[in-house]
């Protein structure tokens, strides 16, 4: 009789041990995904700042640059095109709204590395104050993106891989928001961020 | 001797004197106490030597993961140094008290055991008991007193004499690092002493926490961007992993040992005096001197097992910061040069003292380069440090 109940109290213990576990688990998977929330807010935040500073730059070199109407109308362009994509992901983090959004960046990058290209024939617009002082925030403001992408993809691969693991994935497979890989953001060449990062800050 | 282990251990309790006189019983308890500490010490030890483990392979996460699981293990066994240790401290003072007035039940846990309490309605046991944990209470209150501190703002400021930083160049280091680790920008601050290293510390302003980062003028003065980013960045990672919590509560528990021995070592020089003054010998005297000296060694190899298990905790956690600040930067060259740069200063420059070493030397555990050398010592030699590194460096 007090083996039975013996055995009886161990298999409740197990049992609880178990579901304490599977809670565990639960709670680190919606952990790890709201992280993910957040680090892409900070992407977020970052790149809203870029959306802002464009413009500002744009009315600024306007009247120097009355020649180059094609030019700073494509930056416009591909500068909303980019805040719109990037309102896109606000809504649903998933993968084919990221690419969109990978596109549009690249796009915006390529677009305002040809402005910068184009201002070097502008001696006058590097004496104007407001214009250095706008292009070396929205360089500022690159670099910070670039760090707030790289934390956003760390979180990623440690969720994605904390979700693959055994047993997190038997879990994670019955709830719905964790069942898709979150995707990684890849908006610019590795090679050309390298660059960025470490020529601007001794110019 | 046999039984003396399980006087320790269990709480059963024997009604009757287990030897025939008192002093006898006091002499094994004592040495039976001493026994079991030296034995926590020696298994603890035993336990981190076969399982702290070096990371195999060279990605940055790994090393992260090896240094956080070590350093686990190593808080762990803190833990139990310290549990065992206020069970010493228990007995002793139980002790006291059955000697004291003679009690005829001796079991150096009645404390703990309910027993006692209900069925003896002991007045000298409550009293004990009492005292017991009056005693308690101070220690953990002179722990929180201890770490409590260091932590106002304008006693931070005045203490070391610390002016607040406002560099734009820093400025944009700080923040691009707090973006890259996802954590609030800490208040800077600047201190002057020539040698190179930073430090983090929490600070009370305005009855909020805030994290303040610490450099010195040498950092500024030695390191170009990039390094300066890298010992940032490795500030920032003892944020993230909450190491100032951490190595404060260590340096607590360590303090409260001390404390001990000090408490034992007052007492043998208190009796010291009354001896000088009535030469007259009573059992009393001979008691406290018994309990003052096993207080003091208990103490000192509390204390001497803490310090040495706080400092491998927190070479681990150098370990882990490094890591972390190759994930924040993506670029161990520049930590790696940063510290080949530490080296070559400290070599050159000998006789150089920094006049604010009190500063460095209180916030040691947070600092980037280690202020202490030996085997106390907070941080791993420069050496390993780039061992480590170079390691992560094969896998680009």
């Amino acid at each position: 009789m007090t083996l039975l109940i013996i055995i009886c109290i161990a298999l409740l213990g197990i049992i609880l041990g178990i579901i304490l576990y599977i809670i565990r688990i639960y709670n680190q998977l919606v952990e790890l995904h709201n992280q993910l929330g957040n680090a892409f807010s900070q992407i977020d935040i970052q790149l809203k700042r870029r959306y802002d500073l464009i413009p500002n730059l744009i009315d600024n070199v306007k009247q120097y640059m009355q020649y180059e109407q094609d030019t700073l109308n494509q930056v416009i362009k591909a500068r909303n095109e980019a805040s719109e994509a990037l309102n896109l992901v606000s809504d649903s983090l998933d993968l084919s709204s990221v690419k969109k959004l990978e596109l549009a960046e690249n796009v915006l990058s390529q677009t305002i590395r040809g402005l910068n290209v184009k201002m070097e024939a502008y001696p006058e617009l590097k004496a104007n104050e407001n214009v250095a002082q706008l292009s070396q925030e929205l360089i500022s403001t690159e670099n910070k993106i670039s760090f707030a992408r790289q934390f956003y993809n760390d979180s990623v691969t440690l969720f994605n891989t904390f979700k693959q693991s055994f047993p997190q994935i038997l879990i994670a497979n019955h709830f719905k928001r964790f069942q898709s890989d979150a995707p990684l953001l890849e908006i610019e060449d590795k090679e050309q961020i390298k660059q960025n990062i470490k020529t601007d800050f001794y110019s | 001797m046999d039984n003396d282990w399980l006087n320790i251990y269990s709480t059963s309790t024997t009604y009757s004197k287990p030897f025939k006189s008192t002093w006898t019983y006091l002499f094994v308890e004592v040495i039976a106490i001493l026994i079991t500490v030296f034995i926590a010490l020696g298994i603890s030890f035993v336990c981190v030597r076969f399982f702290i483990k070096k990371p195999k392979h060279s990605n940055f996460f790994h090393h992260q993961n090896i240094a956080k699981s070590n350093s686990r293990l190593l808080h762990f066994s803190f833990w139990i140094i310290c549990i065992v240790f206020v069970l010493a401290f228990l007995n002793i003072s139980t002790l006291i008290f059955y000697t004291f007035f003679k009690a005829d039940v001796l079991s150096p846990f009645a404390f703990l055991d309910f027993h006692t309490f209900l069925y003896l309605h002991s007045f000298e046991l409550t009293l004990a008991s009492c005292l017991t944990f009056l005693l308690l209470i101070v220690l953990v209150v002179k722990y929180i007193d201890f770490t409590r501190k260091k932590n106002d703002y304008e006693f931070f400021k005045k203490q070391f004499r610390i002016i607040e930083y406002n560099n734009p160049q820093i400025n944009t280091i700080i923040e691009e690092m707090s973006i890259a680790s996802n954590t609030q920008k800490p208040l800077v601050f600047f201190l002057k002493d020539n040698s190179i290293n930073a430090f983090v510390t929490i600070l009370k302003k305005d009855n909020q926490e805030q994290y303040a980062l610490v450099l010195t003028r040498g950092l500024i003065l030695n390191l170009n961007r990039d390094e300066i980013q890298a010992v940032i960045a490795h500030e920032f990672s003892h944020i993230v992993n909450q190491d100032i919590q951490a190595g404060l509560q260590l340096a607590g528990y360590a303090f409260c040992l001390d404390f001990f021995s000090k408490l034992g070592l007052s007492l043998l020089r208190t009796l010291s005096k009354t001896r000088r003054t009535s030469s007259k010998k009573n059992n009393g005297a001979n008691l406290i001197l018994i309990l003052g000296i096993t207080m003091v060694l208990i103490g000192y190899v509390g204390s001497l097992g803490a310090r040495l298990l706080q400092s491998l905790f927190s070479k681990q956690r150098e370990f882990l910061a490094d890591s972390s600040a190759t994930q924040y930067t993506r670029n161990p060259e520049a930590l790696l040069n940063a510290l080949i740069k530490i080296d070559k200063f400290e070599k050159n420059n000998t006789q150089l003292q920094s006049h604010n070493k009190n500063a460095l030397s209180t916030y040691s555990h947070m600092c980037f380069s280690s202020v202490f050398k030996g085997i106390f010592s907070t941080h791993p030699t420069i050496k390993q440090r780039i061992e480590r590194l170079e390691e992560i460096l094969k896998l680009r």
